[in-house]
C-alpha cells in the first residue's frame, strides 16, 4: 500500500530562502554622481554677474572652466532595434546581417577581415576593457560606466596609461561617449555611456567602416583592399 | 529667530509631513511660524486643504505683496504655498545675478513678524532649494527607512557642504539633524538604515534625532486635510514629533542665544 499523499504539504520557509542583506555603508552613496551632480548648476553663472564678489577661489576656477568650455556634442550612434535572430541555421549567429565578402581579404600586402562584432576592431586589451566597461555582453541598451582608471586597471590587469589611451581610442571610434565629468566638489567620477556591441557595429557600417586590418598589429579600419582610413 | 530647511534629495520621505507637523508643534509652543513651500508640486496646499489666491512665484517674481501671498493654516501658522508656477519662477531667477540670495533678499524684511521659518523643499536640488539653504543655513534631513532615502540624505548633507565651499565667506549651512521617520522596528531594513545613520552621524558629526514611528494616522490626516494634531491627538507619530520639536527648539534657541551673545563681543573687539 502506498503512503497517502499529505493533504497539506509543508510550505517552504520564506525565511530560509530569503537572501541575507548586507549592512548598508553610507560611503557607497557619498560620491554618487546622480544626486550630487545636481550642485553643478551652481557653477553656471549668468553673464551679467561678477561671481568674484562672493564665490570662493576654487569656485571661481570651476566657473571659469565651465564658461570657457565649448559645448561639444559628440556624434550619437543610434542603437539598432533589437531583433530576434535564430542562433542556429543558415542565418548569422549575431544580430547583424553578415557582410558580403565582395572582395578578397588580401590586398596590398595587408590582410583584412570584415567587422562582425565590436571585438573585431579592438586589440586584446581593448576587448578586455570594453568588457569591463560594458559588463555582460547580453545587453541591447547603452550602459553607464563610472569606474575610474584605477578600478578599471585593477579589473583588467592593465596599467592606467593603457586604460587612458584605450578610452581615447574608444571615444574616437564611437564606442563610448562621456556624459559626466569629474566634479571636484562632489568627487563624483567621470561617467561614460558605453554602447552595446551591435549598436557600435551598426554605426560603423553606416559610416562606411566595414573592414579592419587583420593580423598581429593593432586593428585599424580599412577598405576591402586593405587601405586604412586616415584619422578613423 | 529659527530658520530651518527640511530637505532630502529623495521623494516620499515625509519632508512635507515633517514640515507641517513641526510647524504646528512650534506654534503650540507659542511660536509664530511661517511655513514656506518651495516644491512646485504644492503638497502643503493639498494636505492642508488651503486655497491661497497667490503663491510663492507671485511673491518671488511677480511683485505681489507678502501679505497677499500668505494664508493662515491655523493660529500662529502662516503658509506660503507653491504651485507649478514655482518652476517658471526658478527659470526666471536663474538668470538674475546673485540668484542664491533671492530668499535672503525677499524674506529678510518680513521675518521680524515670525519666531520660526520652516521651508519645505523639492526632492531634487533646485534653485529654490539653494536659496532656501543659503537663507536658513540650517537643514533638517528626514530619512525614511530604506536605501534610497539614505542616499538622498547623504546627498542633502553634501549639498550643504558644496554650498559652503562655493561661497567665499559668511555662509555656514549646517545639517542640524538626521530625523529617522516612518520607523517600523519589525522590519530588518529599519535596523540596517538606523545603523547606517549612526555611522553617518559618527563620520559627519550630524546628530541623529529621536525616531518618528510609522503611523497610519499620518496619511489619514492628509486625506481629510487636517493637521495631525487635529485629526488624532493621541497619534504615536505626533508624540514623537512633539518630542523632536521640543528638542529642536531647545537646541536652536540655545544656539541663537550663543550667536547673539557673540555678536556684541565681536562688535566690541572690532
Amino acid at each position: 500500500m502506498r503512503d497517502p499523499k499529505p493533504i497539506n504539504p509543508p510550505k517552504p520557509s520564506r525565511r530560509k530562502s530569503a537572501a541575507k542583506l548586507e549592512p548598508i555603508d553610507w560611503h557607497e552613496f557619498a560620491n554618487d554622481a546622480v544626486l550630487n551632480g545636481n550642485m553643478s548648476t551652481l557653477f553656471h553663472r549668468p553673464p551679467s554677474e561678477d561671481p568674484s564678489a562672493y564665490a570662493s577661489p576654487e569656485a571661481l576656477v570651476e566657473i571659469e572652466k565651465r564658461a570657457n568650455r565649448p559645448v561639444v556634442v559628440p556624434p550619437r550612434i543610434p542603437p539598432a532595434e533589437p531583433k530576434v535572430i535564430p542562433t542556429v541555421g543558415a542565418t548569422s549567429p549575431v544580430d547583424l546581417p553578415p557582410v558580403e565578402a565582395t572582395s578578397p581579404t588580401a590586398g596590398k600586402g595587408r590582410r583584412v577581415k570584415p567587422i562582425r562584432t565590436v571585438q573585431d576592431a579592438l586589440t586584446l586589451a581593448g576587448q578586455i576593457l570594453y568588457q569591463a566597461m560594458y559588463g555582460a555582453s547580453d545587453g541591447t541598451a547603452p550602459r553607464q560606466c563610472a569606474k575610474g582608471y584605477r578600478q578599471l586597471a585593477a579589473e583588467t590587469n592593465l596599467d592606467k596609461d593603457t586604460i587612458r589611451d584605450l578610452i581615447v581610442d574608444f571615444k574616437t571610434k564611437g564606442i563610448v561617449r562621456q556624459i559626466g565629468s569629474y566634479n571636484p566638489d562632489t568627487r563624483s567620477s567621470k561617467t561614460y555611456e558605453v554602447l552595446p556591441s551591435h549598436a557600435i557595429v551598426q554605426g560603423w557600417r553606416e559610416a562606411g567602416f566595414l573592414f579592419v586590418t587583420a593580423g598581429r598589429q593593432r586593428p585599424e579600419f580599412c577598405t576591402a583592399q586593405g587601405q586604412t582610413f586616415s584619422g578613423a | 529667530m529659527i530658520r530651518l530647511v527640511i530637505s532630502n534629495q529623495r521623494g516620499g520621505v515625509a519632508k512635507t509631513t515633517t514640515a507641517v507637523i513641526l510647524a504646528r508643534a512650534f506654534a503650540e509652543r507659542g511660536r509664530k511660524v511661517l511655513l514656506i513651500d518651495t516644491d512646485s508640486q504644492g503638497s502643503i496646499r493639498t494636505i492642508l486643504g488651503l486655497k491661497p489666491e497667490f503663491h510663492l512665484a507671485d511673491f518671488l517674481v511677480r511683485n505681489r505683496a507678502f501679505r497677499e501671498c500668505i494664508v493662515q493654516a491655523c493660529p500662529n501658522v502662516d503658509v506660503i504655498c507653491s504651485n507649478r508656477d514655482t518652476t517658471e519662477a526658478e527659470v526666471t531667477l536663474s538668470n538674475s545675478p546673485f540668484r542664491e540670495l533671492t530668499f535672503e533678499r525677499l524674506f529678510s524684511e518680513h521675518e521680524a513678524a515670525y519666531d520660526a521659518i520652516l521651508i519645505d523643499v523639492a526632492p531634487s536640488i533646485t534653485l529654490s532649494q539653494q536659496c532656501a539653504m543659503v537663507y536658513a543655513q540650517q537643514v533638517l534631513v528626514p530619512v525614511g527607512m530604506e536605501t534610497l532615502s539614505l542616499q538622498g540624505a547623504v546627498a542633502a548633507v553634501n549639498a550643504a557642504a558644496a554650498l559652503n565651499r562655493f561661497f567665499k565667506r559668511g555662509l555656514n549651512v549646517r545639517t542640524i539633524g538626521l530625523l529617522p521617520v516612518m520607523v517600523d522596528r519589525r522590519l530588518a531594513l529599519t535596523g540596517m538604515v538606523l545603523d547606517s545613520l549612526k555611522q553617518l552621524s559618527g563620520d559627519t558629526g550630524v546628530p541623529v534625532l529621536p525616531v518618528i514611528r510609522t503611523d497610519s494616522s499620518v496619511p489619514k490626516a492628509a486625506r481629510v486635510r487636517k493637521f495631525l494634531a487635529d485629526f488624532d491627538s493621541g497619534s504615536k507619530a505626533l508624540a514623537d514629533y512633539n518630542e523632536v520639536a521640543s528638542l529642536l527648539l531647545e537646541s536652536l534657541d540655545s544656539q541663537h542665544a550663543r550667536s547673539e551673545a557673540d555678536q556684541p563681543a565681536q562688535a566690541k573687539s572690532a
